[in-house]
């Protein structure tokens, strides 16, 4: 709590997203149902829009250039905020029909399909060609998925299957069925007279496969219950004995499946076009009411007065009668912390924050050395009293200077990112390091704390710097992840539902990769010295990095280890070779074969430092790669759409720019280095 | 560089292992290391190698002192992450079962594990007495050692699935074993992935490096027989073939002295819908050489085969001459010779001499037939699909065979074994094959098989008439309806492929590796019984009965089980399942199991499973795994309904052990790096200088 109370003590004050300010407050924090989880619509907004158009802030998509160089951009000014966006949609959505808003930016899909650019229109993928491609490669794909054969797609195709699902999601967005606002049945008396009441109304085959539609899986909740009875009438026919078997249908067993699948009632059910099956629902009529008034003032558009009001009665009503009946209903407190962190960017001001800190500090590094004392661990930052009567004085206090302003922008970044997770764990409940962005983010903070820490503890200002320049570059890939990949906050993997391992076992694997890629970063830097400078890497260095690698070591020890206790608590074993375990597995290994033959001296000072970088790559393996290059790969293009073009090709130049470092510096010594 | 050491330590080592001598090493003065690398350049913590340790003792400790180097420990280390890191991948194409077996349970696995652990284990022995700055390494590597104990202890554990239905007693955990028995006969029990012919790890890797294809699921032929059960004086088996990832039935294979078989799959796509499968069947020249999909009223496909080895039939079938007469013709191909006559149902029988030893006598003509109880007659309301009853007397005048045939316009060539060998090839040419029938309804694909194993395809519509040929030579794909030129919105396409020799067997299924368990293994075996032996086909959960000179043998194919009533004394019973979900009902937030564990003495107890929550019963663990969920006719999942709740079931005779070693090793580490300078710094040689 003390988390929270800092972050929202950091995010007072924090302007609002420009263009939603003219929307009523109560309407941002209207909490919604959208992907499992209940949030305020202004987040569910920004969620939906994002994955149909790939951006948050979308407009009028205008034709710019001519003949070859035809191209879509959005105009200039006709950006809008998500929700006013997705209002839009819903106000009008004949007219958005023909309008390009599905992000496709695949170029031979785009052209196969007749697009002029990285956005279509719902109307284009209606021509009967593009329809059939699409349909085709979904029918492929599910076909073998069924089967439970490999699924063998071309790229094309599964691009194809992404703008299918865009479409799909424009299609319910624009039908204000892509969110839910109450559910259908909450208690067991209203479930109770649903199945007693509505279930005649709607037996009958299930109409779609379209699990999303609550009629089509009411209809299979109520045919399952049915068969049910059917099979419990059949075995008590079949005599005594079989029926003592068979568990007597109770009269809780529908109600109970109802509960189980818990379908909601969208915007499109309750606001929009209110249902005569809804009109009949059993239950409190007042969300009813409210829901069919703002339906009216959001769908036509009418004065800010009558939207608030309306927005502020619907929100009442569903405080009152579905909150008591949810689960985890956000309460007011939440949705307004949930909003303000939407609005602050944390993380986006942290790693600023944190290259500042780190170029500052670098700055401050390189006055130093130029003032006196070579830089390294032995470099003596602001010892008082230090040759007072030297000219560089100066020079070194200003140096100084230069280094506490790194560290203060560094401890800002740490803030930040502390209120940020902060926040996303008050609003998830559960560990907040669950996914890849949050993995990225905490790796981020401990990178900054650790340099900062390390830098204190041995007066080596080098991990300040290595710890702001890591913790900025990793926060900064952190941002560039598409949302979808984390940043926005979505449900648990049910296995994951342990806080307590979530916080012993994964928090402490995944600070391991900090200290790793802190001395990842502090080799680099201090390989391009070596470069620059000639001669090898320092021993004081060196030892700079080796205590790097050591705490990275104990942790990544540690908490693969706890991972087995979890998996042998959760699974049944210790250790069962699945890629996850074994990649952590081969990062502890990679990093305990510089360390063991550091003894032997065949791995000297600047070979620590090159294995310090190379050794990360088995991190970024564990990290990134066990998901996104092993995990998609179960078709031919085992490289699925995961960003490995720029993870590769990064990867490939890091390994040369240290490769051709460590040339240079054994060409530069007359003598090869034998690790490197 | 300048080290001393208390070699005296050393020796004293040796002592106490009772037989070194005690020479000053020599090692002590020749520099092992850069004195700027080692982490600790102090005389009396300095690094001493396990080589040096051991340089002047004999061959054996000298080995000894070899395995157990650091240069050795960093080659193990190495070794061990990359097969690691490429087993990743292998399991990713293969699978998690395939990866244990080629892999993490193969016996060259487990020896870089013995090579690691005499690495370990050595390292820390030949620096007998430890000195204190050596503890947290010592601690280090006996955590190693306790936690390979433990995994070694348990490497027979427990570990299958016990599936539980609802008010149902589940006693019966499945292994990942198979077992093959005989009834009253004995049994066997095997990795079924030993036999697979899953690529070993060595070929993985050529594979990956692009130097050999990629292993695909298919057929595997042991390269030698494995015996299961041998019992010289009851029933042997011995495995000849397995294919893990088969077809749910029986289908053909290649055999090198089969007989033909054509399978036929026709697919619809209609109109804005997309292209599924209406069917699929094997048909012989035998026993099935004839299928009608009936998936459309108005378009019946009817698929009919027949062989020939007459070269003018092959000829004639792809390009028919026209038919002259209006009431039909026979064509006859006899003995290299094509004769064709009029056909003149007004008068019947009629008698036609072929040859001297050939003389046909037709004495049924119908044009629209309808089978009914009455036996066969024209009924105008029937479709049109001419036919002929012909007897055909082979032989010389005096002594002629005769057989009956029945002789279809639209299958030129209803081929049953009667028209083998010695028999002419006999076409009922009539219009209605050719030419467009207005009204008419009906697709008919007809097949004929020439000496020269390739299949002639020509389909017919009824409503168009002769619509298109194809020549066969193994696989063959195209559109009978709404292909190029075809306006027709609905597209029908057949799918053929031709084995010339084939035998029944089951068909190999591509699956994803997470989906095995989902198609069916089969395995082959030869099954011998008092000298005389067969082979037979078996799938997973399946018996068969082979037929041998000394009786009836009975083989029964499952996986095997462990009976946790018999060896654990309990069992389960699902009282319910639930699985919960988020908001919305589309997202699983837990999956929760109450069952009733019933004791040996009817005791019953009510437990909750849930995922985080195993239950304990007996030394055995009981997990929530995952659940069967129910499907509808159409195969979508009924949500909140189930037909089962799945468990994991392990025992861990090892568990203590394993997180003894990880606290050991942990603390060891830690005391290693942090807590070394502190405790070199107890006795008094210790150096001055902080340790890191």
């Amino acid at each position: 709590m003390t988390l929270v109370r800092c972050a929202l003590v950091l995010l007072i004050g924090v302007a609002a997203i420009a263009g939603e300010a003219a929307l009523p407050r109560e309407l941002l924090g209207l909490p919604v149902l959208h992907q499992n989880r209940v949030k305020p619509f202004a987040v569910a907004a920004d969620e939906v829009v994002h994955s149909i158009t790939g951006r948050s802030q979308f407009g009028e998509v205008v034709v710019v250039g001519e003949g070859a160089d035809e191209a879509l951009t959005i105009a200039d000014g006709s950006k809008r905020p998500a929700i006013e966006t997705l209002l839009a949609w819903m106000r009008r959505p004949q007219e958005w029909h023909g309008k390009r808003l599905l992000y496709c930016p695949w170029l031979p899909l785009q052209k196969r399909l007749g697009l002029k650019g990285q956005w279509a229109s719902l109307a284009e993928l209606e021509v009967p060609e593009a329809a059939a491609f699409i349909r085709d490669a979904r029918f492929k794909a599910a076909d073998a998925r069924g089967k439970g054969w490999k699924v063998d797609l071309t790229p094309d195709e599964e691009k194809a299957i992404e703008l299918g699902s865009r479409a799909d999601e424009a299609r319910a967005a624009f039908a204000g069925q892509a969110i839910g606002l109450a559910p259908l049945a909450t208690d067991a008396a209203q479930r109770a007279r649903v199945l007693a009441e509505l279930g005649p109304l709607l037996v009958g085959a299930p109409a779609a496969a379209d699990e999303a539609d609550w009629r089509a899986r009411l209809r299979l909740v109520l045919a399952e219950i049915e068969r049910k009875r059917a099979g419990a009438v059949a075995a008590q026919a079949v005599g005594g004995a079989t029926a003592a078997a068979q568990p007597a249908p109770s009269a809780d067993a529908g109600a109970d499946l109802l509960a189980q699948s818990d379908i909601w009632l969208t915007a499109d059910d309750l606001a929009f076009t209110p249902d005569e099956l809804v009109a009949a629902w059993p239950g409190p009529q007042e969300v009813a009411l409210f829901a069919a008034a703002w339906g009216e003032a959001v769908t036509v558009g009418t004065d800010a007065t009558s939207l608030h009001a309306t927005t502020l009665g619907l929100d009442r009503a569903l405080r009152s009668h579905v909150a008591p009946r949810v689960e985890h209903y956000p309460s007011e407190r939440t949705i307004a912390i949930e909003l303000a962190y939407r609005r602050a960017r944390p993380f986006t001001w942290a790693w600023i924050a944190f290259l500042i800190g780190g170029i500052c500090t670098a700055i401050g590094v390189a006055a130093l050395g130029r003032a006196g004392p070579r830089i390294g661990a032995d470099a003596v930052v602001g010892q008082p009293g230090a040759a007072v009567a030297d000219p560089a004085v100066a020079k070194r206090a200003n140096a100084n200077g230069w280094t506490r302003v790194g560290t203060v922008a560094t401890v800002i970044g740490i803030l930040w990112t502390l209120a940020g997770l902060g926040v996303r764990l008050h609003i998830t409940r559960f560990g907040a390091v669950t996914n890849l962005y949050e993995t990225v983010v905490y790796v981020a903070l401990l990178v900054a704390v650790l340099g900062l820490v390390f830098a204190r503890l041995t007066r080596a200002p080098l991990y300040a710097v290595a710890g702001g320049v890591g913790a900025g570059l990793c926060a900064m890939v952190g941002e560039a992840l598409p949302p979808d990949l984390g940043s926005n906050i979505s449900q648990l993997q049910p296995v994951l539902r342990s806080q307590f391992w979530l916080w012993v076992h994964v928090k402490t694997i995944v600070a391991s990769y900090a200290a790793f890629l802190l001395a990842m970063v502090l080799g680099n830097i201090v390989l391009a010295q070596a470069a620059l400078r000639g001669g090898g890497v320092e021993p004081g260095i060196s030892r700079a990095l080796y205590r790097s690698l050591q705490v990275g070591v104990v942790l990544c020890a540690a908490g693969t280890l706890l991972g087995g206790m979890w998996a042998d608590y959760a699974w049944g074993r210790f250790w069962g070779w699945d890629p996850k375990e074994v990649w952590a597995l081969v990062i502890l290994l990679t990093y305990l074969v510089p360390l063991h033959l550091r003894y032997v001296g065949i791995v000297g000072p600047t070979g620590l430092a090159a294995w310090s970088v190379y050794g990360f790559m088995s991190v970024i393996m564990s990290w990134y790669g066990v998901n996104f290059l092993l995990g998609a790969g179960l078709h031919a293009y085992a490289f699925g759409d995961g960003g490995q073009w720029i993870v590769l090709p990064l990867c490939a130049a890091q390994i040369v720019l240290t490769t051709v470092e460590l040339v240079v510096i054994a060409v530069r010594r007359g003598r090869a280095e034998p690790a490197g | 560089m300048q080290r001393r050491h208390a070699s005296g330590r050393v020796d004293a080592s040796h002592g106490a292992r009772g037989s070194a001598p005690t020479i000053p090493p020599p090692y002590l003065a020749s520099p092992v290391t850069d004195p700027q690398t080692t982490p600790d350049a102090s005389p009396a913590t300095a690094f001493v190698s396990s080589r040096a340790r051991t340089r002047d003792r004999g061959i054996a400790m000298r080995v000894f002192g070899w395995l157990s180097s650091v240069r050795m420990a960093a080659l193990t280390i190495a070794t061990l992450a990359i097969v690691i890191g490429v087993a990743t991948y292998y399991e990713r194409d293969y699978g998690r079962e395939a990866a244990a077996t080629a892999i993490y349970d193969a016996t060259w696995f487990n020896l870089i594990f013995a090579c690691l652990t005499i690495t370990v284990f050595g390292a820390a022995a030949v620096r007998w007495p430890w000195r204190p700055h050596q503890y947290g390494f010592v601690i280090v590597h006996l955590g190693l050692l306790t936690l390979i104990a433990g995994f070694w202890i348990a490497r027979d554990r427990l570990d299958g699935m016990l599936a539980a239905e609802p008010g149902k007693k589940a006693h019966r955990i499945q292994l990942s074993t198979d077992r093959l028995a005989v009834d009253g006969g004995g049994s066997a029990t095997f990795d079924p992935l030993e036999h697979a012919g899953i690529p070993s790890f060595a070929r993985y890797c050529l594979q990956l490096a692009r130097l050999a294809p990629p292993v695909e699921a298919g057929i595997h032929r042991l390269p030698e027989p494995a015996t299961l059960i041998d019992d010289p004086d009851g029933v042997s088996v011995r495995l000849l073939r397995l294919v893990d990832t088969g077809s749910e039935e029986l289908g053909r294979v290649p055999s090198a002295d089969g007989a033909p078989a054509v399978k036929v799959e026709v697919l619809a796509r209609p109109p804005g819908g997309i292209e599924a499968s209406v069917g699929a069947t094997w048909l012989d020249f035998a026993e099935t050489s004839e299928h009608s999909f009936d998936f459309m009223r108005s378009l019946p496909v009817r698929v009919m085969l027949g062989r020939t080895a007459s070269a003018e039939a092959l000829e004639d079938f792809l390009a028919p001459p026209p038919v002259a007469h209006p009431e039909g013709e026979l064509a006859v191909y006899w003995r290299g010779e094509r004769r064709r006559f009029a056909l003149t149902p007004a008068a019947l029988p009629q008698t036609i001499d072929v040859a001297d030893d050939l003389q046909l006598v037709v004495d049924l003509y119908v044009l629209r037939p309808r089978f009914g109880d009455a036996g066969l007659s024209d009924d105008p309301e029937a479709a049109l699909d001419p036919l002929i009853r012909v007897r055909v007397g082979t032989g010389p005048a005096t002594a002629r065979a005769w057989a009956n045939l029945p002789v279809f316009a639209r299958m030129p060539c209803y081929a049953r074994a009667i028209l083998g060998e010695g028999l002419p090839t006999l076409f009922f040419e009539h219009a209605a094959c050719y030419a467009p029938q207005p009204g008419e309804q009906g697709l008919y694909v007809q097949g004929l098989l020439g000496p020269d194993d390739r299949l002639r395809l020509r389909w017919v519509r009824a409503s168009r008439g002769l619509a298109g040929t194809a020549l066969v030579d193994g696989e063959w794909r195209g559109a009978l309806v709404g292909g190029e030129g075809d306006a027709s919105p609905m597209r029908l396409t057949l799918a053929t492929s031709l084995l010339p020799r084939a035998e029944p067997g089951p068909e190999a299924v591509r699956m994803a590796p997470e989906n095995r368990s989902r198609a069916r293994r089969w395995i082959e075996v030869e099954v011998a019984k008092a000298g005389a032996s067969a082979r037979t086909w078996i799938g997973l959960y399946g018996a068969t009965t082979v037929q041998l000179p000394a009786g009836p043998v009975r083989l029964t194919y499952a996986p095997q089980q462990h009976d946790l009533e018999a060896r654990n004394g309990f069992a389960i019973e699902l009282t319910r399942f639930v699985e919960g979900m988020d908001p919305g009902g589309l997202g699983t937030a837990s999956y929760a199991s109450d069952v009733v564990v019933l004791g040996k003495d009817g005791a019953r107890d009510q437990r909750h499973i849930s995922m985080n929550e195993p239950m304990h019963e007996n030394g055995v663990t009981l997990y929530q795994s995952s659940f069967d969920q129910l499907r509808d006719e159409a195969g979508r999942e009924i949500p909140g309904a189930y037909r089962a709740s799945v468990f994991t079931a392990a025992t861990d005779p090892g568990r203590v052990l394993k997180y003894l070693g990880s606290a050991l090793l942990v603390l060891g580490i830690i005391v290693m790096y942090w807590l070394r300078g502190a405790l070199a710094r107890r006795p008094a040689t210790a150096s001055p200088e902080k340790t890191p």
